[in-house]
C-alpha cells in the first residue's frame, strides 16, 4: 500500500490541500473524500511534495475538475514535479482542464 | 503473486515487419493490451493500450475498446480518421464509466516502408536506425477526456532493413528496484540500441530479462507492455 498525506489550509475563499507522497489506485479516495469536504470557491492541489501519481491520479483530479467547473468553482493543480508534470501532460491533463475553464459558466458565486 | 502471472505474448511477421509482445499484468488482469491487425498482404496495424485504474474494472474497460479497435481497424481507413472514430465509440464509454485510456496506433505500409504513427495520451514510440534513436512526435488527449480526438498530425518514419520501432506503457519505465529507483527511458533506449540486431522476439525478452534484472522481478504495481516492430532484412 503506498502512502498519502493530505493536510488541508484553508483562506478566504480558497482551500489549499497539500499532497504529500504518492497518490495512486489504492488511495484515491482518500484525497477525493477530502475535496469534496470543501465548499470554498476554489480549492488548490499543492503537488509539491507528491513523489508519485498514477492514471487513477490523473483520473481523479480531471474528475473532481469536471464537476467544480459544473459548479462554477475552480480546481487548481499546483506545483507539480517535474517527472508528474510531464507523464500529465502526455495524457492531455492540461488540454482537458483548458477546455473546461473555455467552457466554465460566467457569473454566480 | 509470480511477477508473470496473466502475462500474454504474441508475435507476427506480416507485410514484410516482424513484431512481438509482451504485456505483463500488475495484477491477475489489467488494463494495458496490444494487438497486431494485419489488413490484406501489404498492411499491419500496431496497437498498443492502457486503461485507467487496475484490475478486472480496468480489463472490462480494455476488452471493450480492444473490440472497437478491431472494427474500426477492419475498415482499412487512414489513421487518423481510425483514432477519430475510435474516440468517438470507445471514448464515449469511458467517458460514461468515469475513466479514460491511453492509445498508440501504429500503420505499417509494405510498399513503401512507411510506419505512420499517432497517439492518444500515450508515451510516444521509438525509432532505432543503426545506432541512433528518435522518439515519434506524437502527441494527443487521451480516449474518453475529450467528445472529438485533439492530437498532433500522424508522425510518418521510412524504415530501412533491420530499424527497429518500440511501443511501450509507462508502467515499462515507470518500474522500480528495491531501492525505489525507476527503470527509465535511457535505459530503454540502451537496452534496445545494444540489441537492435536481435529479432523482434529475441530483442522482446531481452528487454525484459532486463527490466527484471533491474527490479529483482519485485511485484510491480503497473501493467508493464511492450511491443517491438522490426523490418525484415
Amino acid at each position: 500500500m503506498s502512502g498519502l498525506e493530505v493536510s488541508v489550509n484553508r483562506e478566504k475563499d480558497r482551500t489549499i490541500l497539500r499532497v504529500a507522497g504518492e497518490l495512486d489506485f489504492s488511495n484515491i479516495n482518500q484525497l477525493q473524500q477530502e475535496i469534496e469536504r470543501q465548499e470554498t470557491k476554489t480549492i488548490e492541489i499543492d503537488c509539491s511534495a507528491l513523489q508519485f501519481m498514477d492514471s487513477s491520479g490523473a483520473g481523479l483530479l480531471l474528475s473532481i475538475a469536471r464537476v467544480l467547473n459544473q459548479q462554477n468553482r475552480i480546481l487548481e493543480i499546483t506545483h507539480i514535479p517535474e517527472h508528474i508534470y510531464h507523464d500529465l501532460d502526455i495524457i492531455g491533463v492540461f488540454r482537458v482542464l483548458e477546455s473546461f475553464k473555455a467552457s466554465r459558466p460566467t457569473g454566480g458565486n | 503473486m509470480a511477477l508473470d502471472a496473466g502475462r500474454i505474448e504474441k508475435q507476427i511477421i506480416h507485410a514484410g515487419i516482424q513484431g512481438a509482445g509482451c504485456s505483463i499484468p500488475a495484477e491477475v488482469e489489467g488494463g494495458d493490451f496490444f494487438d497486431f491487425i494485419p489488413l490484406g498482404k501489404e498492411r499491419l496495424i500496431a496497437v498498443i493500450g492502457d486503461v485507467m485504474g487496475k484490475g478486472s474494472r480496468a480489463a472490462r474497460h480494455m476488452k471493450d475498446l480492444r473490440a472497437i479497435v478491431h472494427t474500426c481497424a477492419g475498415n482499412n481507413m487512414p489513421l487518423l480518421t481510425m483514432m477519430e472514430q475510435i474516440n468517438e465509440r470507445g471514448g464515449k464509454q469511458l467517458r460514461l464509466a468515469r475513466s479514460f485510456a491511453t492509445l498508440c496506433l501504429i500503420s505499417y505500409e509494405m510498399y513503401n516502408a512507411r510506419l505512420i504513427s499517432l497517439s492518444a495520451g500515450h508515451p510516444a514510440p521509438l525509432a532505432f536506425s543503426g545506432n541512433k534513436s528518435r522518439i515519434l512526435r506524437v502527441k494527443g488527449v487521451a480516449l474518453g477526456l475529450l467528445e472529438s480526438y485533439q492530437g498532433t498530425e500522424p508522425d510518418t518514419v521510412s524504415l530501412a532493413p533491420g530499424d527497429v520501432v518500440l511501443l511501450y506503457t509507462d508502467g515499462l519505465v515507470e518500474a522500480r528496484n528495491g531501492q525505489g529507483q525507476t527503470y527509465g527511458l535511457k535505459r530503454l533506449e540502451n537496452i534496445t540500441l545494444a540489441n537492435s540486431c536481435q529479432n523482434a522476439i529475441q530483442l522482446r525478452d531481452t528487454i525484459l530479462n532486463d527490466l527484471f534484472t533491474f527490479t529483482g522481478r519485485k511485484q510491480q504495481r503497473d501493467d508493464v507492455t511492450l511491443v517491438i516492430l522490426k523490418r525484415g532484412r
